[in-house]
């Protein structure tokens, strides 16, 4: 499709992160889902829906105590919201992946209509499997908001459609629209956990079409759905017939299972997110060995769960035929002076250097390139704190044991996580991440399972984070010597920053990227031929009304400081703050030179003072805790994090000798 | 930085120094010269013009110089005035580099020459003066004038590196038996003069100690860069009242050192050094041209110019022109500056959350108040134990669109610099949301929860690994410069291997056109290994030694062949046999294995199948054939290259399947026969193109190595690929 814009010409270094695994190399790595949704009666009666609140507040603590806003939703029917995911799917699809296929299916419908003949009876093609066009996307959207719509297409038949014509269908499907793809994933979203209990005939078709299947590599992913009032839905009956789930460690467990609440609702928060988390299919972005010690190798497999989504780059589009067509962009490779086209086998590399180029052949490339074979090798282990938040590099990759080419990688790797995490230590590891990857160095740090409302919100395995080499960190800029704010402003800012604490910490799912979506929402606009809308939403901004309502006489006391200070220690600014800036706040005209100042005392507590006073006088800093001495440094701004009692003691000892 | 530099080295070049010494297999003036070589490639890397070089040999043959009327000046030469330094200078000094006949000359007048060099080049101007002065020490030195050199050189602030080929050093640990007086002398000589030198601008030192630090990497400095310039606000910046407003800018802080980048470059044959842009030796720059092509509707190509398109995307199959005038419409116009969300404790940060590389938030240098207030949030932050929560919009990157992202604000405090560090958070569309099953307990398909099973450490398992990571802690396997313990590859002591290797290559190259790539510096590849002094020590080894016996990892043993072995029957969940039942009741099953015919519109299942329940006498050949009947239904049928992947598909499943069946041979004549009826067009005219996809996902001829020694060699599967 539009594969091409990616086709730049690029150094092998600087992809790293773009390429997925070539586990299946012949495979296209592009992934197709099908949902094949029942329409029975069931599935169509209207439920309640349960009120769930967001249970963690959002923003702030002292600031979300105030109003939460309540919805009255209307009862609705298991099919509609299972069509409303797949809508929603399908608008996160066309952002994130869009080079895939999706498509939707219903069964158990009145009216036939299956491209493969209407020998597939009460199926019903809603969305051809395909990456989605204008005219599929228009008419799904209006059969979730159009009532008629709905009553004319969602019609149950009144006997049911054969499970084995539903997955044979699929087969066809797939095979014809997502050949050679290299995920393939069936959704079966339904109520019915026997829809064959009277037909062993019909019952035997349908396992031996979902061995099919399986042999085309093509994943079923139930979502069973228990009705309220009604007898659990019960797997074993049939669907555990023609589920399989290969005994790798890292595949999901257990299919989706949505039972309604104890007053009989709906869950329908929890269908939509749990949809929406198995839609994205889990690819590995490398295999590799982890080397703990020498000898000791185990399997792992790595995944990037952070990646920046950026908007798809813009094509080239040519509309002097009839229909649009996008151009396609190809590299020739030509000599500057000779204007010839030159084949891959011509070219060498070569350096610039000293006015002159230095030429390697390819063969030398690779060999100056390669510092061994693919491995992450543990060199040793280091205290948690180290991995300092200032030495970010890039995003982590995640890695997971594999028992594909070792047997026990898996305990091996759990006893690794539990030290790590019990210990408060890191692993520091040499990391070639692929073939031809340059080598790095890795701290690997252990996260711990957390899961809210049957969302994984961290997985349970070791984070790598890349550190940076010594030639990655840039100087700071040269301020002139440091001027720290005096005690009582520091005091000032304390309050506003308690004002405004978020105790549960940053959550991605909160934030979503308003420029991305404001791209998308205007091509869907345009490409559905609907009105572009005028305002972007921004979740973004910060809540400027909860900020005032809690800190405003916080941030003018703080104010009132800083102009005392500035004043008292003979601060000027030097030049004219740029209009916007600080008219109030941060800067006042005027002249004369930047003042110095030099920071004074904490008189907080003196006791403690004194007391490593004295211990230093006697040269005893020996008998005080780590914590006492960390204390004190903390008090006198020194950074403390990672240091030993050791250390410790220098920095004291450094501090009196300063300050005396 | 970039500030300006003068370097003059003055070499050696006696016909002593074309000895061998002290064991050595190289000459004493090769030794010296690496140090030399290393110095000079490593500026001409550099590249600056600024950056200058100059060469002055003494006791040399001949005579060269702009003092050479006085008889003191005999013997020696310029080999290079001051000035960049490029590939040619390299070449002329490498002729010039090399023992001469005579032992006359005198290095004080050298340096005499070079400080010469220096005044008149750099004049009254700002620059970095340098003296290096390479010898082996072993002539007869005329130290008159002593005293006036050493003011001269204190007056222009010329600093003088004395670099001696088996000279004593006690703070190094070398000392030359046998010392000539001479030698011994001289050495004093230059102790005294290196001494002599104000602000420490002498240094001393001998030449096995130079050469040694060779390979430690030298940084490249950086000046920092603003990358943003505005304000912080913490409140509706529209309300000043009760906001709070700070003048702030951004520099970089992590930033990834890119090894330089090579160009691409058109050659007939050979390596070797080559003119710039000339096209000299028959090489030439290679460009990259785009060619647009739109296929039309019968599947042809066409190219275009770039002038007959418009600019659009796409959203899902829908292309989407955007007018030139409409071209900002989908931009996203936010203000830009940072703004304060809220503030998180440091205890629900994760460290795997960061995204990007790290910045430094810092108040304008000039502007007090700003820096007042800047540093009252950063200690307030840092003594509450809070991190920020930011929202930021870059100021004039016209790339990013004034989009808004969030980060994460850091308070850093060290006795000198106080600053925020920020780094991009994710937002929720750039989470991948893959489950992971938990680690430390095993669910069963019946929902019961196991502390035991095969997946899950055993106690004695977990016991050892704590040992292990006890045993290779690095908190204090380094060695600081007072050799006391210390952590072990700080993030100041590990250089980026590629970066410094391929550096490392371009100047040995520069200097060696020659001779093969050298191998990689120790320094370079000194932390993919575990400190050896950690894995000696005992408690790793016991900590080791039971690791290894608790854990038990094997490696999976290679895949069995044949009938009967190649897999487990899947089974799914419910754990029923399937082919026992398929087996038993299915009467079209039984006819298609027994027919060894696959049916075209299930070909993959079918085969597998067949293959699955089939025995010793199961005909592989009719019934591989069969299955390629279906894939050349499928290629004969594809219009343009409408039905490839699914061949591919095909043709993968029957590649692998007979490599597992032990059937090579048989995949191969198929193959050829294959290759035979395409070639000979019979698929529905020229299918080469369909050729060329089978090469690129390499579907060709089984090799021995695929195939466990059947197979064909690495030659004859590439010959295969031609047509």
């Amino acid at each position: 499709m539009s594969d091409w814009s990616k086709n730049e010409d690029r150094d092998i270094s600087d992809d790293e992160d773009t390429v997925e695994a070539d586990s299946d190399q012949y495979k296209s790595t592009r992934d197709a889902v099908l949902f094949a949704i029942n329409i029975s009666p069931s599935m169509l009666t209207a439920h309640d829906v349960s009120e769930e609140e967001e249970h963690d507040g959002g923003e702030g603590g002292e600031q979300s105590s105030g109003k939460k806003k309540k919805k009255a939703s209307k009862p609705v029917s298991a099919a509609k919201v299972a069509l409303q995911c797949a809508f929603q799917v399908l608008q996160q699809r066309i952002i994130s992946n869009p080079n895939d296929m999706m498509g939707i299916m219903l069964f158990g419908t009145e009216e036939t209509k299956f491209p493969e003949g209407s020998s597939y009876k009460h199926m019903y093609m809603l969305l051809d499997l395909d990456v989605p066009d204008a005219p599929g996307i228009k008419q799904l959207k209006r059969l979730v908001e159009d009532e008629e719509e709905w009553d004319r297409i969602c019609k149950p038949s009144k006997e049911k459609a054969s499970m084995a014509n539903v997955l044979f269908g699929a087969n066809q499907i797939f095979t014809l629209k997502a050949p050679n793809f290299q995920t393939r994933r069936l959704f079966i979203v339904t109520d019915d956990d026997d829809p064959h209990a009277n037909d062993p005939d019909l019952k035997r078709s349908a396992i031996t079409r979902a061995r099919d299947l399986y042999d085309l590599g093509i994943k079923i992913d139930p979502f069973y759905i228990s009705n309220p009032g009604q007898k659990e839905f019960d797997p074993s009956l049939f669907f555990e017939d023609i589920v399989y789930r290969s005994a790798d460690a890292d595949e999901d467990e257990a299919p989706l299972h949505l039972k309604p609440t104890n007053d009989g609702k709906l869950r329908l928060k929890e269908m939509i997110r749990n949809i929406n988390s198995k839609t994205t299919a889990k690819r590995a972005l490398f295999s590799n060995t982890l080397e703990i010690a020498p000898g000791l190798k185990i399997g792992v497999k790595g995944y990037l769960l952070f990646k920046k989504q950026e908007p798809q780059r813009a094509c080239w589009i040519y509309s002097r035929s009839e229909e649009l067509h996008v151009a396609k962009l190809e590299t020739v490779r030509t000599g500057a002076t000779t204007v010839r086209e030159v084949a891959k086998t011509e070219i060498v590399k070569a350096y610039k250097y000293g006015g002159e180029q230095i030429v390697f052949t390819p063969d030398e490339i690779a060999n100056i390139r390669k510092f061994g074979d693919p491995i992450i090798r543990i060199i040793g282990f280091k205290d948690a704190d180290t991995v300092k938040v200032d030495q970010n590099v890039r995003s982590a990759t995640f890695i997971y044991p594999s028992e594909t080419e070792f047997v026990g990688s898996t305990r091996t790797f759990t006893a690794l996580w539990t030290s790590l995490r019990n210990k408060k230590k890191v692993g520091i590891a040499w990391q070639i991440s692929r073939r031809n990857a340059s080598p790095i160095l890795v701290a690997m740090v252990p996260s711990v399972e957390e899961i809210k409302d049957g969302v994984q919100l961290a997985p349970p395995g070791i984070f790598l984070v890349q550190l940076p080499f010594a030639d990655d960190v840039r100087n700071d800029p040269d301020m002139g010597g440091s001027l720290v704010a005096p005690n009582p402003l520091i005091d000032a800012m304390r309050k506003i920053v308690r004002q405004l604490h978020i105790p549960t910490g940053y959550n991605p799912d909160k934030y979503s990227n308003p420029a991305l979506q404001w791209h998308y929402k205007i091509l869907q606009a345009i490409a559905l031929e609907e009105d572009v809308p005028e305002t972007p939403e921004d979740g973004t901004v910060p809540k400027y009304r909860l900020i005032r309502k809690y800190s405003a006489p916080q941030i003018a006391d703080w104010a009132q400081v800083l102009d005392e200070c500035s004043r008292d220690l003979g601060v000027f600014a030097i030049r004219e703050a740029p209009a916007s800036a600080g008219r109030k706040r941060a800067t006042e005209g005027g002249g004369g030179p930047a003042a110095k100042v030099a920071k004074t005392d904490s008189s907080d507590p003196v006791a403690l003072e004194t007391d490593v006073r004295k211990h230093w006088e006697k040269g005893m800093l020996m008998k005080l805790t780590v914590k006492v001495m960390k204390e004190f440094l903390k008090l006198k701004r020194v950074e403390a994090g990672g240091m030993k009692k050791a250390e410790c003691i220098e920095a004291v000892e450094e501090w009196f000798e300063k300050k005396g | 930085m970039a500030d300006k530099a003068a370097t003059v080295y003055v070499v050696d070049l006696g016909a002593s120094m074309g000895q061998f010494h002290s064991g050595r297999t190289e000459s004493d003036l090769d030794f010296a010269l690496r140090y030399v070589w290393d110095k000079i490639t490593d500026t001409v890397m550099n590249g600056r013009k600024t950056d200058t070089v100059g060469v002055v040999g003494f006791r040399t043959d001949g005579t060269d110089n702009s003092l050479m009327q006085d008889p003191s000046y005999q013997n020696i030469k310029v080999l290079k005035p001051l000035g960049q330094c490029l590939l040619p200078d390299i070449r002329n000094l490498q002729k010039e580099f090399v023992p001469s006949g005579t032992d006359e000359g005198d290095g004080m007048s050298a340096i005499v020459v070079a400080i010469d060099l220096i005044s008149s080049y750099c004049r009254h101007l700002k620059y970095i003066k340098k003296i290096i002065y390479v010898s082996n020490g072993t002539h007869n030195m005329d130290p008159a004038g002593f005293e006036d050199i050493i003011a001269q050189l204190n007056e222009l602030k010329i600093s003088l590196t004395v670099v001696g080929v088996d000279f004593d050093d006690e703070e190094y640990g070398f000392k030359e038996e046998d010392k000539s007086e001479t030698k011994a002398a001289n050495e004093q000589l230059f102790k005294t003069f290196c001494s002599s030198l104000t602000d420490g601008r002498g240094v001393y030192a001998t030449c096995a100690e130079v050469i040694e630090t060779l390979q430690i990497p030298r940084m490249k400095q950086v000046r920092p860069v603003k990358t943003f310039n505005g304000v912080l606000t913490l409140g509706d910046p529209e309300d000043l009242e009760n906001s709070l407003i700070i003048d702030v800018e951004q520099f970089p802080k992590i930033m990834q050192a890119k090894p330089v980048s090579a160009s691409s470059f058109a050659v007939a044959t050979g390596d070797g050094v080559v003119k710039d842009e000339e096209g000299d030796a028959g090489m030439e720059q290679v460009r990259a041209d785009r060619v647009y092509t739109v296929e039309e509707e019968n599947g042809k190509k066409k190219e275009v110019e770039v002038e007959e398109l418009d600019r659009g995307y796409m959203y899902g199959r829908a292309i989407v022109p955007i007018n030139a005038s409409d071209r900002e419409i989908t931009d996203f116009n936010a203000s830009p500056g940072l703004e304060i969300v809220g503030f998180i404790p440091k205890a629900k940060y994760e460290r795997y959350l960061c995204m990007s590389n790290c910045t430094q938030i810092v108040a304008k240098k000039d502007n007090p108040k700003a820096r007042l207030a800047l540093s009252s949030l950063i200690h307030a932050m840092y003594e509450l134990d809070h991190y920020g929560l930011g929202r930021f919009v870059a100021s004039t990157n016209t790339k990013s669109k004034k989009s808004p992202v969030m980060c994460i604000l850091v308070p850093s405090i060290s006795p000198d610099h106080e600053c925020l560090i920020k780094t991009e958070l994710p937002f929720a569309e750039d989470v991948r949301h893959f489950r992971f099953p938990p680690l430390d307990h095993v669910k069963t398909t019946s929902g019961k929860v196991l502390t035991q099973h095969r997946l899950l450490p055993t106690p004695e398992l977990q016991s050892a690994m704590d040992d292990l990571v006890d045993s290779m802690d690095l908190m204090t396997a380094g060695t600081d410069d007072d050799g006391n313990p210390c952590e072990y590859a700080k993030v100041e002591d590990v250089f980026s291997p590629l970066y410094h290797r391929i550096n490392q290559v371009i100047k040995y190259r520069a200097v060696h056109p020659d001779e093969p790539v050298p191998p990689p510096h120790d320094i370079l590849v000194k932390y993919s290994q575990p400190p050896k002094e950690l894995l000696e020590k005992e408690d790793f080894e016991k900590a080791h030694e039971a690791v290894l016996q608790a854990a038990e990892v094997k490696k999976v043993p290679p895949k069995q062949k044949g009938f009967g072995k190649v897999r487990e029957q899947p089974k799914p969940l419910s754990g029923l046999d399937i082919d026992a039942l398929l087996n038993a009741e299915d009467p079209d099953v039984q006819k298609q294995t027994k027919a060894n015919t696959v049916s075209p519109t299930n070909a993959i299942p079918d085969f597998k199948r067949a293959l699955e329940n089939g025995d010793e006498n199961t005909d592989i050949t009719t019934l591989s054939r069969s299955f390629l009947g279906v894939i050349e239904e499928v290629v004969k049928e594809s219009i343009g290259d409408s039905g490839y992947e699914r061949a591919v598909e095909m043709m993968a499943v029957l590649r692998s399947e007979l490599i597992d069946y032990d059937a090579v041979e048989i995949f191969n004549e198929l193959l050829n026969g294959f290759k035979k009826r395409l070639t000979g067009g019979e698929f529905g005219g020229d299918r080469s193109d369909f050729w060329e996809v089978l090469r690129k996902k390499r579907l060709g001829l089984i090799k021995e190595s695929e195939g466990e020694g059947v197979g064909v060699g690495e030659e004859e599967a590439k010959a295969f690929w031609e047509v």
